[in-house]
């Protein structure tokens, strides 16, 4: 069962979803303008990353040091750095963002923010003991990593293909001048004598031995125990709901290792260092493999445990995993269990890419802009915009009206329409069909006092029979299991 | 401390401000204590500055795109002026009256803010500036709730009998949240156009709503008494009957549901059926407290003074549906404890167009505010002859008035104690309802009222 759904497709679908949101893939981000073309290309890279089993260290590395034009589908990586261009201030406060986007996504460290600003003392004491002992220098010599990149949008004529996209390369020379006096981050100013800075990795001290700064930096960040990490940690996070440590892009070195506990008042930051480290440990024995990975974590005996808590629960227990914790099905979820379930299907026009029924095979939870409908229906599951606005699984009012009362459900739960409920409604048997009406919408069977009120239900059907089943589909799409995988 | 002069976006070139000359600032405003940084055992400190108070609710416009100052709030005429604006002095007030007609009826209600400049003149990081009163960019803004979801969260504690969520949002399908604050907080998204509220009517007909939601009832009864599933779960329960009420609801449709001459009277436009929205959601009492009104496509970077289109009938249709707002609001008594905030993003280059005939993007803005007992008929602050920075800036800091200060005022308004920290944001850093409120960076711009 897991080996399937592991090789299934929809598997590919689903953890493109997922890097898609993890690397901001949007076509009009706040800072600058990916273009669709953009946005396209970086989808198709990872889609074809997942898809042909890419590790996700090859994946990182790939975000951080690509380089080519961002239209380009082989260069899909190099949208990743420009997610940290910056305006309004100084070329410094693009590489502080070009930095500070791949710590916050690999090593789980956006006090890096934080730091990119002012050193830690005074500001993180109380949220970071790692973060506290940093300096603002350290940071800079991590961004200065990025201070060879050259983003550049070739000047073509607008009805180029190319026309608005970005050469993303490195130049041989250029480092992190301190010289800076307005902008997003506080002036950088000489140390001493002091005038710019070349890179330098924390905690390892290594430095580039040859000009392409950023590709060092990829190296050196992927073979980073907190890469190992990071990935453990939003991987498990992804499958139990809660991280081992929280937030997942904030972590605290000083506080992970089980091995080194931090000093009083301090307590580790996970809620259990030594199986974080164990999965650590594991994502690199498994060289890094997403899929290999998830199998460990969907084989283990705390990812079977029941949602259903046998005994007096107590919200204390919250962190010890000591049962499986629901999660609200997402928008593209909600969208695809009903087309599939009802088999009413909608052909989504995606610029530049195939059309698809599919909301989980979007490339940005924006789309699809052609059918207003399908966003209305999937907007109040807060899908987000990967840029200002992150998914979340909130609950709302909308959310139950949308499931009530929208026209996107409701006009696909009619067995005049719907092939599925068509051949429910020939099933003659009231019980038979409410058991196949079950497996159709919740993918199980009814409990005893389920089935009963159901077959109650359909036995008044009188001559409006299909009507009473339309009524049935209706109520399975709206109870409160049906929203939650479980 | 004079920040006039300052240009760019050193948002963080914070005067160095010591408690003293803190306490200085709040002057006799101070009652009581205020909580250092670093102290996690309070989850909530407040430096207990006198509000205003003046506001039940608020209504905040965000004019979306960024319109040009100097054709709006902060009128300079020029050559470029086209001729229907017929420029009007009302007190200190100079006035497009001819593209502005049912506002100049209004003036001495309004108080014009001159000396505005936002930190940004990008679209979207400014947006999230104005809506959750920080830097979009700052490493705590990830949790940073709107100013409504505040709102929402001071003022439904002390009102129960709420139908509806206390912040709705007209004409905005997405935007900042209710951030690390509860979902009951977040923005209630609505886009009326008088045919009643979204969702709120099944199309199979209310016996079939009626039988379909017994059926519900029954069949889920366990599972929405024992919160069998855990606490997400659990809160469905308390959506779906929130969803419940309003639906085949006639307290809603009295609301969003109006017809063809009421459109006409705000103007038969989707900013007019919004005002007529907020107008009869503050009647209706029915929790509404923090209205967010967004009306788009101000970003007019070309052909800005073609008749009938863009910037010029972007400003008939916010002068007809405000307009008229106001008009409703008196005659109902809402006025004076509503506060209007309208405002963009920022504000559009000043004097001779650019070569496309539009305007670009500009640091300095200008904000109307009316109600909440302002005093109006007023200017507060000025610009340069050219219109492009703060010439006085016209109140007590004495620097350019800040989307800082904008969300400042509102809270005083509204009774919230804008120098309250909260303890509870997951970052650990401490929620300020105004960012550095404990160095009294920011403040209202009580000017308003006095």
């Amino acid at each position: 069962m897991i080996d399937r759904l592991l090789y299934a497709p929809q598997f590919v679908d689903r953890w493109t979803m997922w890097l898609g949101d993890l690397l901001q893939n949007v076509t009009f981000p706040q800072n600058f303008d990916r273009q669709y073309d953009g946005r396209n290309a970086y989808y198709e890279w990872m889609r074809r990353s997942i898809g042909q089993e890419k590790s996700l260290r090859d994946i990182a590395y790939e975000a951080v040091s690509s380089s080519g034009n961002n239209y380009n589908n082989d260069a899909g990586g190099a949208n990743f750095p420009l997610n940290g261009l910056t305006p309004m201030g100084p070329i410094q406060d693009t590489w502080d963002n070009m930095f500070n986007k791949a710590a916050t996504t690999f090593l789980g460290l956006s006090h890096y923010d934080c730091l990119l600003c002012h050193s830690g003392r005074n500001h993180l004491d109380q949220v970071s003991l790692w973060g506290a002992e940093r300096t603002r220098l350290e940071a800079m010599k991590m961004a200065a990593f990025f201070s060879r990149i050259s983003t550049v949008k070739p000047r073509l004529a607008t009805t180029e293909f190319y026309y608005n996209s970005y050469d993303v390369t490195d130049r041989p020379a250029g480092a992190y001048d301190l010289n800076t006096n307005y902008g997003n981050r506080p002036n950088r100013e000489p140390v001493g004598t002091l005038r710019a800075l070349t890179p330098e990795y924390f905690p390892t001290g290594a430095t580039p031995t040859d000009g392409n700064w950023r590709s060092h930096f990829a190296a050196n960040m992927v073979e980073d125990r907190m890469f190992a990490r990071n990935f453990a940690n939003r991987l498990w996070k992804e499958l139990f709901g809660l991280g081992l440590a929280e937030p997942v892009d904030a972590l605290d070195p000083a506080r992970l290792d089980p091995a080194n506990p931090p000093p009083a008042p301090w307590a580790f930051q996970a809620t259990h260092p030594a199986l974080l480290e164990h999965l650590a440990q594991e994502l690199i024995n498994r060289n890094y493999s997403l899929r290999e990975f998830l199998k460990v974590l969907a084989q283990s005996s705390a990812y079977q445990l029941s949602s259903r808590y046998e005994g007096d629960y107590k919200i204390d227990y919250v962190p010890l995993f000591a049962r499986h914790y629901p999660r609200r099905l997402e928008g593209e979820e909600v969208h695809d269990a009903i087309a599939k379930s009802t088999g009413i299907m909608a052909g989504y026009t995606i610029r530049g890419l195939e059309t698809t029924p599919w909301a989980m095979k979007m490339p940005e939870p924006l789309e699809p802009r052609s059918n207003g409908g399908a966003v209305n229906f999937m907007r109040p599951f807060l899908r987000g915009n990967r840029d200002s606005q992150f998914r979340s699984q909130d609950g709302s009012i909308l959310q139950q009206l949308a499931l009530m009362n929208d026209p996107f459900l409701l006009s696909r739960i009619r067995v005049q329409s719907s092939p599925t409920l068509t051949a429910v409604s020939r099933i003659q048997d009231n019980a038979e069909a409410v058991e196949e009406m079950f497996l159709l919408f919740l993918s199980r069977r009814p409990n005893e006092r389920e089935q009963a009120l159901a077959v109650e239900f359909l036995s008044r059907a009188g001559g409006q029979r299909n009507d009473y089943l339309e009524d049935l589909a209706w109520v399975l799409l709206n109870k409160v299991d049906y929203l939650f995988n479980y | 401390m004079d920040w006039s002069g300052v240009e760019g976006t050193q948002f963080w070139r914070r005067p160095q401000i010591g408690r003293r000359m803190f306490f200085r600032h709040l002057g006799g405003a101070v009652s009581g204590y205020f909580l250092l940084p670093g102290n996690t055992t309070e989850t909530v400190a407040r430096a207990g500055v006198t509000t205003k108070s003046t506001a039940k609710n608020c209504i905040f416009i965000l004019m979306l795109g960024g319109p040009s100052q100097i054709d709006t709030f902060d009128l300079k005429e020029g050559p470029w002026m086209p001729s229907s604006y017929a420029p009007t002095t009302y007190g200190d007030i100079r006035w497009p009256q001819g593209m502005m007609p049912d506002l100049a009826k209004h003036m001495d209600s309004i108080v014009l803010l001159r000396s505005v400049k936002a930190w940004a003149a990008v679209h979207g990081l400014a947006q999230s500036w104005v809506q959750i009163g920080r830097n979009p960019a700052a490493a705590a803004s990830r949790v940073a709730p709107h100013i409504g979801s505040v709102a929402s969260l001071e003022l439904t504690a002390k009102d129960n009998s709420a139908v509806l969520p206390a912040f709705v949002s007209l004409n905005a399908g997405s935007g900042p949240g209710s951030g690390y604050l509860a979902p009951d907080h977040a923005p209630f998204y609505i886009s009326p156009n008088g045919g009643g509220l979204g969702n709120t009517q099944h199309s199979m007909g209310a016996a079939r709503f009626d039988r379909r939601y017994g059926l519900l009832m029954a069949m889920d009864s366990e599972l929405r008494t024992t919160a069998d599933l855990g606490a997400a779960p659990a809160q469905t329960p308390a959506f779906n009957l929130a969803a419940r009420r309003l639906v085949y609801n006639s307290d809603v449709d009295r609301v969003f549901l109006y017809d063809q001459n009421e459109r006409n009277r705000y103007g038969n436009t989707g900013f007019g059926n919004a005002c007529i929205a907020a107008r009869n959601l503050l009647k209706a009492g029915m929790g509404a407290r923090f209205i967010q009104i967004t009306q788009g496509n101000w970003d007019q970077h070309e052909n800005i003074y073609t008749p009938n289109a863009g910037h010029l009938s972007l400003m008939s249709q916010f002068d007809k549906g405000l307009g008229t707002l106001i008009t409703d609001l008196k005659a109902d008594g809402l006025f004076d404890e509503t506060l209007i905030v309208a405002m963009g993003e920022f504000g559009r280059t000043i004097g001779n167009l650019n070569p496309q005939r539009g305007r670009d993007h500009l640091l300095q803005q200008a904000v109307l505010v009316a109600g909440a007992r302002a005093r109006g008929g007023r200017v507060i602050g000025s610009t340069n002859t050219a219109g492009d920075n703060t010439q006085d800036p016209g109140w007590s800091r004495n620097r350019h008035i800040r989307a800082e200060d904008m969300e400042a005022t509102m809270y005083t308004a509204l009774g919230i104690d804008w120098t309250t920290i909260r303890r509870d944001d997951p970052l650990g850093l401490g929620f300020a309802y105004v960012p550095s409120s404990d160095r009294d960076l920011y403040g209202p711009v009580n000017e308003i009222w006095d």
